[in-house]
């Protein structure tokens, strides 16, 4: 496995694609400082969970070239021939897509480091705890990409579905999360002048919020949203849903790529 | 005989088309192994389940006597390299990069050797170019010195001349010849241009219908192929005695039908023949090429 890491890494280390998307990442960043300076985002703290939306992008396209390279360059054969087994190989990508994810949000957070703590002050130790749960919420996206990238062999196929994966979990998360938050009561104006709350309608209630919630919890596009919007459900039950996406996408990648006839 | 690789009744299907239909080979130690066979018989099929790069349905594989579906197949697959269809190499990367990677996929402690695996498939000055860049020839030559790294005991190489121009065959011929002399490197070489093959394998195998019809050395097809004269007799039995009589190698092929090998006195062969009551029907020279004997041995008739 190590062997398939180093060789893993020696080609991001020479991938002007990986650096391209740092560099993007960095300058988003920093150029969401100013927002921050002149008010129009909240606070640093909001600021700083972002990373999972421009850090997910990037993973997508990343993970679904490079190694896609794999399938269209014809390399992988080179991993199976001299007998490194296939689980090995999916895990090694697999660890290999998390710690690109990790360098990534590293690009994100590095202008707040450098430039935003000293002139905004430090953030507060809940953003900290939502810093953690967004890596692992980024980690399950990796492992959604990663099982996509193995299981198809077309480099472009690959990066449209991961693409559109990244986009529909982010615009699905937002529409539950925009149903989740209708207020309970509306104000109702009467013909008298004033007003009287009167229950919303659109709101939500029993088991379609329960299923709502579970769904907004499970797709990490719908954590990515409520770190910036706010949980509606408890911060640390996010994980738990985390981990379990990486469970089953990393089983089911392994059983497709297990049994994949490699050309 | 030692053996490299052992297939037994190896069975393969995509779908309702099978592929390989209980396929069993055996490739010997230090050999350059033909595997001949036309477009659709399944050589690359084959080779893919034997680099592990797909699965039989039944059957078995042994690599250096392991079974596939063994923990120690890994370690047998280590000493074998291969090229597949294409060469696989990294495009945007030069020659001497494309090694180091192989090298790290492999764990070598160093890069060592990487300089003389260039010099040996002839890409030592390619320096920086990407293979991206490469001619079909270099890119073919790379994707063998990919095969190389790790000092394999075993190289595949399916239809490694497909597509080369003349000088990249005599050059990749070249480099097969040099690392079975040389380095004592088994081959196994998959091509259905014959004559190509004929130049170097030091045995055949034949595949047709997703089987192997025939395995012979390279003397066993020379003998076959050689120069003949086919006889057509109305009797069989005058012939052996008269071709006896005259110290003649031959092979009988029916009641009426003989081979005779070697030069002959046609005029002294129909006179004795005449003599013991034996009429000539027909006589014709054959010069069997390895595509004569292919296309004799999976043609019309069957194989048994």
């Amino acid at each position: 496995m190590n062997r398939l890491l180093t060789a893993n890494f020696a080609r991001i280390k020479r991938s002007k694609l990986f650096w391209i998307l740092c560099g993007i990442i960095f300058v988003f960043s920093v150029l969401l400082l100013p927002s921050v300076f002149i008010g129009r985002i909240d606070s640093i703290d909001v600021a700083m969970v972002v990373f999972v939306i421009p850090a997910e992008i990037a993973c997508a396209i990343f993970i679904s070239l490079f190694f896609g390279a794999d399938y269209s360059d014809g390399t992988i054969r080179n991993k199976l021939i001299v007998g490194h087994s296939r689980w090995k190989i999916f895990v090694a990508n697999s660890l290999t897509s998390v710690i690109c994810a990790l360098v990534f949000m590293a690009f994100y957070v590095a202008p707040f480091v450098i430039i935003g703590f000293p002139c905004l002050g430090l953030p507060t130790a809940e953003t900290f705890k939502t810093l953690i749960v967004g890596i692992l919420t980024l980690f399950s996206f990796c492992t959604i990409y990663t099982m996509f990238s193995m299981m198809f062999e077309n480099k472009a196929v690959t990066t449209v579905i991961n693409l559109l994966f990244a986009f529909i979990l982010l615009i699905s998360g937002i529409l539950l999360f925009c149903f989740l938050m209708q207020p309970e009561f509306i104000p109702s104006y009467n013909t008298d002048g004033g007003y009287v709350e009167i229950p919303n309608p659109d709101y939500i209630t029993g088991a379609a919020r329960t299923v709502l919630k579970i769904i907004l919890n499970i797709l990490p596009g719908g954590q990515a949203i409520q770190f910036i919007f706010g949980a509606v459900s408890p911060l640390y039950v996010l994980p738990i849903y985390s981990f379990g996406i990486c469970a089953l996408c990393t089983a089911v990648g392994m059983m497709v790529f297990e049994k994949k006839n490699i050309k | 005989m030692e053996y490299v690789l052992r297939t037994n009744a190896v069975k393969k299907q995509y779908g309702k088309y099978t592929v390989l239909n209980g396929l069993s080979m055996n490739v010997p130690k230090g050999s350059i192994y033909g595997l001949v066979g036309k477009n659709g018989s399944g050589k690359t099929t084959l080779i893919r389940l034997i680099c592990g790069l797909q699965h039989p349905d039944m059957g078995e594989i042994e690599i250096y006597g392991v079974g596939y579906r063994f923990q120690e197949a890994s370690e047998a697959r280590r000493r074998m390299g291969a090229v597949v269809e294409t060469p696989s190499v990294y495009l945007d990367m030069s020659a001497e990069d494309n090694l180091k990677q192989q090298y790290r996929i492999l764990g070598m402690p160093s890069f060592d050797g990487i300089g003389e695996i260039l010099r040996l498939v002839g890409l030592e000055n390619t320096e920086k170019k990407k293979a991206k860049n490469f001619s079909l020839g270099m890119r073919q030559r790379l994707g063998i010195a990919v095969a190389l790294a790790g000092e394999p005991d075993f190289l595949i190489l399916d239809e490694p001349i497909n597509g080369l121009d003349p000088q990249g065959i005599v050059e990749i011929r070249e480099l097969i010849l040099k690392l079975n002399r040389e380095k004592g490197i088994t081959v196994l070489v998959s091509s259905h241009i014959l004559d190509e093959l004929s130049k170097i394998a030091t045995h055949f195998g034949f595949i047709d219908g997703g089987k192997i019809v025939k395995e012979l050395s390279a003397e066993e097809v020379a003998n076959a192929c050689r120069k003949c004269l086919e006889i057509t007799v109305s009797d069989v039995k005058p012939l052996i005695k008269v071709l006896d009589a005259m110290n003649a190698e031959y092979s009988v092929q029916s009641d009426t039908k003989a081979k005779i090998f070697g030069e002959t006195d046609i005029t002294e062969l129909t006179l004795a023949l005449h003599k013991n009551n034996c009429n000539v029907r027909s006589l014709h020279e054959c010069d069997e090429s390895l595509e004569a004997f292919y296309i004799e041995l999976v043609g019309g008739k069957t194989n048994e």
